[in-house]
């Protein structure tokens, strides 16, 4: 069994993303999802109707791409875009419109035999926005992409979800589904795991690194301030996601804090979440992330200030 | 100037929908298909092939002064009972190799996802491969024809039938029906078995070794298959036309049937 349990829902709107390492399900939760598979049991519905049935064919309304790109290598770009939007029932001009949305330039008029892999990606990518849909599904669309096309993927799919569509896509890029994705699912052997906005996931949740020339006054700064924070590697963590926090600081607090103390940090930001938060998931392999003090250490070696180590005992 | 136009009101997120629409995309599909079907060197070699042995076969038949496909003189209609069989199990080999390739560059799925109706591809490829098989007959027997005319001029072989004798014309028939069933038999394994090769070895397995070599040696079976009854319809062979008839129409329900079942459940995990 492939899929165990996976109860899922995206609404009309967000950009969700699935995340896990592979052999997790996440691309047969797409297929899934798409009608290209059926499942042993339970309810799937796409935009509120069977995915499988006559009535739920939406040519037009969702695109997709799943796994590697699969183009028909006598034709050219443009022509494969134009059958995806005849098969989608959409019009000719459509096949023009995503050439100019990705830059495809001249070499949408090259037979695809002749591209490279990460030009099948982006005409594949392409493809899936043809008609336009609805409703994006997509598997991996920045792998194998140069920076470039890269970004102007991801632009796109931020301007998809702007004009309200609806993105689910799976993806290893952590750093892209952390900055585009209003939510994501992390997911391991076919569940899913822990599901939520990204950046409150999984141990850093909530945490900001500080860089900062006097790590120090730094400290003192933000403890004078009850502020759960740390010495890591040079760099200052504060927690503020930590159940015991009394409200939840965001970075503007922190940078007041230390303007006011006279400290002015080179660089100030989210800690990454979804990193540790897959690591989490993935058997507990990876390195364990930086933590806050337990009570006995702070007992021991106090890094925090009097009135925040109290809290502890 | 329309492209730019075009690019730049997808950027500002504009019309949805926009106004000119095919009004049969379907087709549309179909024709941007045949049109890749055209470029495909197997395709071409598969129309080449056919030609040359058909027009050597006519010409052997001029040369020889033994006729061609039991027709004596009348290379036209030997020419034609040539395009019917073997002609047509050719044609079957073709289609299969040409729809099974759908699989293997997994365009089957990036159609499936965008409309999961498995009938609609199977009609689609089905299409496609009736656009071959008419492309197929029309110009193999007009090659026929053309070829067995100018022999029969240029020897000074009297064929004793005219151009549009009803034989021709009954030959020209089985030739496209040949064409259509071993047509749709080959698709159909291509779409069962989900592949060009195993399209391929399922069609040439059912008809070289089950048509050809098994059912002549059961005489029961020696007067049911296609190829038979392609042959009779062409003019050759013993048993009666109606029975031809009705195994060539049998043959197409049941391959259309069969692969449109069986192809309704298919499940896309590769």
């Amino acid at each position: 069994m492939v899929l165990a349990g996976l109860d899922l829902r995206v609404d009309e709107g967000e950009l969700y993303g699935l995340i896990g390492p592979n052999g997790a399900g996440k691309t047969t939760a797409l297929r899934v999802a798409l009608g290209l598979l059926r499942a042993d049991a339970g309810q799937v519905r796409l935009l509120g109707r069977d995915p499988r049935s006559a009535a739920g064919a939406r040519p037009r309304r969702v695109g997709s791409l799943i796994e590697t790109p699969a183009l028909s290598p006598r034709l050219t770009g443009r022509e494969y875009l134009l059958l995806i939007a005849r098969w989608a029932q959409a019009p000719d001009a459509e096949a023009d419109r995503v050439v100019g949305l990705l830059g495809l330039g001249r070499m949408a008029d090259r037979p695809t035999a002749t591209y490279s892999s990460g030009m099948r990606q982006v005409l594949a990518t392409a493809a899936a926005l043809v008609g336009p849909p609805d409703l994006l599904v997509l598997d991996e669309p920045t792998v194998g992409l140069d920076p470039g096309h890269r970004r102007r993927v991801n632009d796109l799919l931020g301007d998809h979800v702007a004009r309200g569509g609806t993105v689910l896509l799976s993806s290893h890029q952590l750093d892209d589904a952390e900055r585009l994705c209003t939510r994501v699912g992390l997911m391991a052997a076919g569940r899913l795991v822990e599901e939520g906005p990204p950046t409150e996931l999984g141990p850093a949740a909530g945490r900001f690194e500080v860089t900062v020339g006097d790590p120090e006054a730094a400290l003192a700064a933000l403890r004078a301030l009850r502020l759960i924070c740390w010495r890591d590697n040079g760099k200052v963590l504060v927690e503020t996601g930590a159940a015991f926090q009394v409200g939840r600081p965001d970075g503007s607090l922190i940078a007041r804090a230390l303007a006011a103390a006279g400290v002015y940090p080179s660089d100030l930001r989210r800690s990454p979440t979804l990193e540790l938060a897959y690591a989490e998931v993935t058997s507990g392999l990876a390195p364990d992330p930086p933590r806050p003090p337990t009570d006995r250490e702070a007992r021991l070696e106090p890094p925090f200030d009097p009135p925040v180590a109290e809290a502890f005992r | 100037m329309r492209r730019q136009r075009v690019a730049g009101a997808a950027a500002v997120g504009a019309p949805r929908h926009r106004a000119e629409r095919r009004s049969r995309p379907f087709a549309g599909a179909v024709g941007l298909r045949a049109r890749e079907l055209a470029r495909r060197p197997v395709v071409l070699a598969a129309f080449l092939v056919q030609a040359m042995a058909l027009a050597g076969a006519e010409l052997l038949g001029a040369v020889t002064a033994e006729g061609l496909g039991g027709a004596g003189d009348d290379l036209v209609l030997g020419g034609l009972r040539v395009l019917a069989v073997p002609g047509g199990l050719v044609f079957g080999v073709l289609v299969a190799a040409v729809v099974g390739s759908e699989f293997g560059w997994a365009t089957e799925r990036a159609l499936l996802a965008r409309d999961p109706r498995r009938l609609r591809f199977a009609g689609y490829q089905l299409a496609v491969a009736a656009v071959l098989a008419l492309a197929w007959w029309a110009a193999q027997s007009l090659l026929a024809v053309t070829v067995a005319a100018l022999l029969q001029a240029g020897g000074g072989i009297v064929a004793g039938a005219a151009w549009n004798a009803p034989a021709h014309h009954a030959a020209l028939a089985a030739a496209l029906a040949a064409t259509l069933v071993y047509g749709l038999l080959g698709a159909a394994c291509a779409l069962i078995l989900r592949g060009a090769l195993a399209g391929v070895v399922a069609l040439l397995a059912y008809a070289l070794l089950g048509e050809l070599v098994l059912a002549p040696q059961w005489a029961p079976a020696a007067g049911w298959t296609v190829y038979a009854a392609a042959a009779r319809l062409a003019g050759q062979g013993t048993i009666p036309v109606a029975r031809a008839g009705l195994v060539v129409t049998l043959a197409f329900v049941l391959a259309l049937g069969g692969c449109l079942a069986l192809y309704a459940r298919r499940q896309v995990s590769d």
